[in-house]
C-alpha cells in the first residue's frame, strides 16, 4: 500500500509502546539487517533529523522496518535551550514524522545548537541558571504543544561548565521536567562523562533523579582521551560500554525499576553482532532485577 | 545572559574568534581549554556531512584538501536548519568563488552541481513517473500542444567540462583519456523509484528537457531540441525518457483537445 501522510489516510501504525527492555539505535549501515525484522531486539531508536526529508529510500526503509519494531524518535536538532526560541518549521516537520511513524517515545536534549539561526551541529552546554531554566521550560512547552504529546529530555554530557550556574545539573533537569510536564531520558553514560569531567559524584546525580519521571535510559561508549594535554572523557558513542557505565546502569535500574534501555552507537559503527551483544548485556541487567511484587501476585 | 553566551559560543566555534573563548573564560566558563572540543566536533561532523554529499570531489581533491574546503565553507555558510541531508546546497557556488581550487580544477563547481543533484534527487518527494500508457488515448496530432512536466527528482546540469565522465571517479585520470580532453557534457539526474540515475544526455535531449521544464509544449520543446542538435529525434527522445521515468505522471491536457 502506498503510504500517504497528512491526507486524512488512516494511520498505518498504532502507537505501540516502547517496552521496558533493551533496544538499539538504527543506523543506515544496518538497514539491510533490520528490513525483515530479523535482529531480536525489543525496539529501535532513530535520530529524527535523519528522516525529515520529503521522500526517498531512507523513509521507505524506515517504514518497512517500523512494521517489525516499536520505535523511539530521538531528536538532536530542536535546540531546546536556545534563547531565541524554537524553529516552527522544524517543529512542523517533526510533527509530520511523528504522525506518520507513531513512535512510542519522542525525546530531545537539555542543550542547545542554534543561535542567530545558525545550526552548530553539536549538543552545546547550558549554564544552569533560573534564566536558562525558564527558557528551556518555555521551549519544551512549545514543543509539546506543537508535537501534540509529551517528550523526554536527556541529561547532556559536557566539557565546560559556567561559574554563573546556580543549580546542580540533576536539579536543573528534574525541575525542567516538573515545570513543563515532560519526562526524563536518563543517559547514564552522560552522567559518567560529565561527573568525571567536572568532578562530581555520578551517584549523587543518580540519587537525585525522580525515578517516576524517567521514561527511558541511554547507554553508550565514550573515549578516555586527552585534550590540550589534559585527560578528558569524550562522549563519542564510538565503542562498547565501559564497566563504570554498566555499574551506573545497574544502580539506576535498582533505584528506579525497569525502563526501556537503549544502546547508542554513532561513530565507527561495529558489525551488527557487536551492537546486539551490548543490547543483550543491557537486557541481562534488566532481567537481573527482582520481579515486582505485583507481578508475582498476579501469577499466584 | 543566555543570548550573549550563545552568540559568544558561535563566534568562538565557527567564527574561530579566539578572543571570544578568552572572554567566555573570563566571564566564568570553567575548563575553557576544552572549548576546542566543541569547535572540533562541529567542524568534523559537518565535514563528514559534506564528504557524504560530495564523495567524488572528496576523492578527486583528497581528504586533506577537502577538509580545508569544508572548513572554509562551514565557517562562511553554517547550516541554517538541523536536517543535514539538506546541507551543502551552496557548496558548488562556494567552490566557484574559491580561486585556489578552480584555478587547478576548473570543473569542480559543475561536478559539485552533479553531486548535489544526486543528493537532492535521493531525498526529493516520491512521485509516479509518466508511462507510455498514460499517453495511449492521445491522438497523434495532439502531441505538439501537450505540456509534460518533469519528475520532481529530475535535475539538469550542463557543463563545459566532462562532468559525467568525472562523476564517480576515485582519482583524477592521469593522463586524461582522449575522450575526456574537452567538450561539454549535459547530465540528467533522476530518481523515478528508489535508485538515482545519472545519465549523459545529448545536446538535443538536454535542450528539449530544459524547454519542457520551462513550460514549453512538446512542439516548442522539440524545436529547441532541433536547434541544439540537428539530429534530434523527438520520438526516440520521448520513448527513451518515458522508459527512464523522466516525466511526471501528472499531465496538463489543457489545450490538447483530449479529455485525458
Amino acid at each position: 500500500m502506498a503510504f500517504q501522510c497528512g491526507d486524512g489516510v488512516a494511520d498505518a501504525f498504532a502507537r505501540d509502546p516502547v517496552p521496558a527492555a533493551a533496544g538499539v539505535g538504527l543506523r543506515h549501515t544496518h538497514y539491510d539487517d533490520f528490513l525483515d525484522g530479523g535482529p531480536a531486539v525489543a525496539w529501535i531508536e532513530v535520530h529524527s533529523e535523519n528522516y525529515l526529508c520529503p521522500g526517498g529510500p531512507r523513509l521507505a526503509t524506515l517504514e518497512a522496518i517500523r512494521h517489525h519494531y516499536p520505535l523511539s524518535c530521538h531528536g538532536v536538532g530542536l535546540s531546546l535551550g536556545s534563547a531565541e526560541g524554537l524553529d516552527a518549521g522544524h517543529l512542523a516537520r517533526l510533527r509530520s514524522l511523528i504522525d506518520r511513524f507513531e513512535p512510542g517515545l519522542v525525546s530531545e536534549h537539555v542543550s542547545w545548537s542554534t543561535t542567530g539561526g545558525d545550526y552548530l551541529n553539536d549538543l552545546l552546554p547550558l549554564p544552569y541558571t533560573e534564566e536558562a531554566l525558564g527558557i528551556l521550560v518555555r521551549n519544551i512547552a512549545q514543543a509539546q504543544d506543537a508535537l501534540g504529546r509529551t517528550i523526554l529530555i536527556e541529561n547532556p554530557s559536557s566539557y565546560v561548565t559556567f561559574a554563573e550556574s546556580t543549580i546542580p545539573e540533576w536539579e536543573f533537569c528534574a525541575e525542567a521536567a516538573r515545570r513543563s510536564g515532560c519526562g526524563l531520558l536518563l543517559d547514564v553514560n552522560n552522567i559518567h562523562v560529565s561527573a568525571h569531567n567536572h568532578g562530581y559524584d555520578a551517584h549523587e546525580f543518580l540519587n537525585a533523579i525522580p525515578g517516576d519521571l524517567v521514561g527511558e535510559i541511554h547507554i553508550a561508549g565514550h573515549a578516555d582521551t586527552e585534550w590540550d594535554g589534559r585527560p578528558v572523557l569524550i562522549d563519542d558513542h564510538g565503542s562498547t560500554v565501559k564497566d563504570a557505565v554498566w555499574n551506573l546502569l545497574d544502580a539506576a535500574l535498582a533505584r528506579i525499576g525497569p525502563k526501556p534501555v537503549l544502546m547508542e552507537w554513532d561513530l565507527d559503527l561495529p558489525p551488527l553482532d557487536t551492537l546486539l551483544g551490548e543490547a543483550a548485556k543491557a537486557q541481562a541487567a534488566l532481567d537481573r532485577l527482582a520481579p515486582e511484587p505485583g507481578l508475582l501476585d498476579d501469577v499466584a | 545572559m543566555l543570548p550573549d553566551l550563545q552568540a559568544a559560543f558561535r563566534a568562538g566555534t565557527i567564527g574561530r574568534d579566539g578572543d571570544t573563548v578568552a572572554a567566555l573564560s573570563a566571564a566564568g566558563m570553567q575548563n575553557g581549554h576544552r572549548f576546542g572540543i566543541y569547535r572540533n566536533n562541529i567542524f568534523k561532523s559537518l565535514t563528514g556531512v559534506l564528504e557524504a554529499a560530495f564523495p567524488t570531489i572528496r576523492n578527486l581533491v583528497g581528504g586533506e584538501n577537502f577538509a580545508v574546503l569544508a572548513h572554509r565553507f562551514v565557517a562562511a555558510h553554517p547550516p541554517r536548519q538541523p536536517q543535514l541531508y539538506a546541507y551543502g546546497g551552496g557548496f558548488a557556488e562556494f567552490l566557484a568563488g574559491f580561486a585556489p581550487a578552480v584555478e587547478e580544477l576548473p570543473f569542480l563547481p559543475d561536478l559539485a552541481r552533479v553531486e548535489w543533484a544526486v543528493n537532492e534527487a535521493y531525498f526529493e518527494a516520491d512521485a509516479e513517473p509518466l508511462a507510455a500508457g498514460h499517453l495511449a488515448g492521445l491522438a497523434p496530432e495532439s502531441y505538439a500542444a501537450l505540456r509534460l512536466g518533469l519528475h520532481p527528482t529530475v535535475r539538469l546540469i550542463g557543463s563545459d567540462w566532462p562532468v559525467w565522465d568525472l562523476w564517480g571517479l576515485e582519482a583524477l585520470p592521469d593522463p586524461w583519456p582522449p575522450g575526456m580532453q574537452g567538450g561539454t557534457q549535459c547530465v540528467l539526474v533522476r530518481r523515478p523509484e528508489s535508485k538515482v540515475d545519472v545519465v549523459l544526455a545529448t545536446r538535443g535531449d538536454f535542450a528539449f528537457l530544459g524547454a519542457v521544464e520551462g513550460g514549453a509544449t512538446l512542439g516548442e520543446a522539440a524545436a529547441a531540441g532541433v536547434a541544439a542538435d540537428p539530429e534530434f529525434d523527438l520520438s526516440a527522445c520521448l520513448a527513451g525518457h518515458l522508459a527512464g521515468g523522466t516525466f511526471h505522471s501528472r499531465i496538463d491536457f489543457h489545450g490538447t483537445g483530449d479529455a485525458g
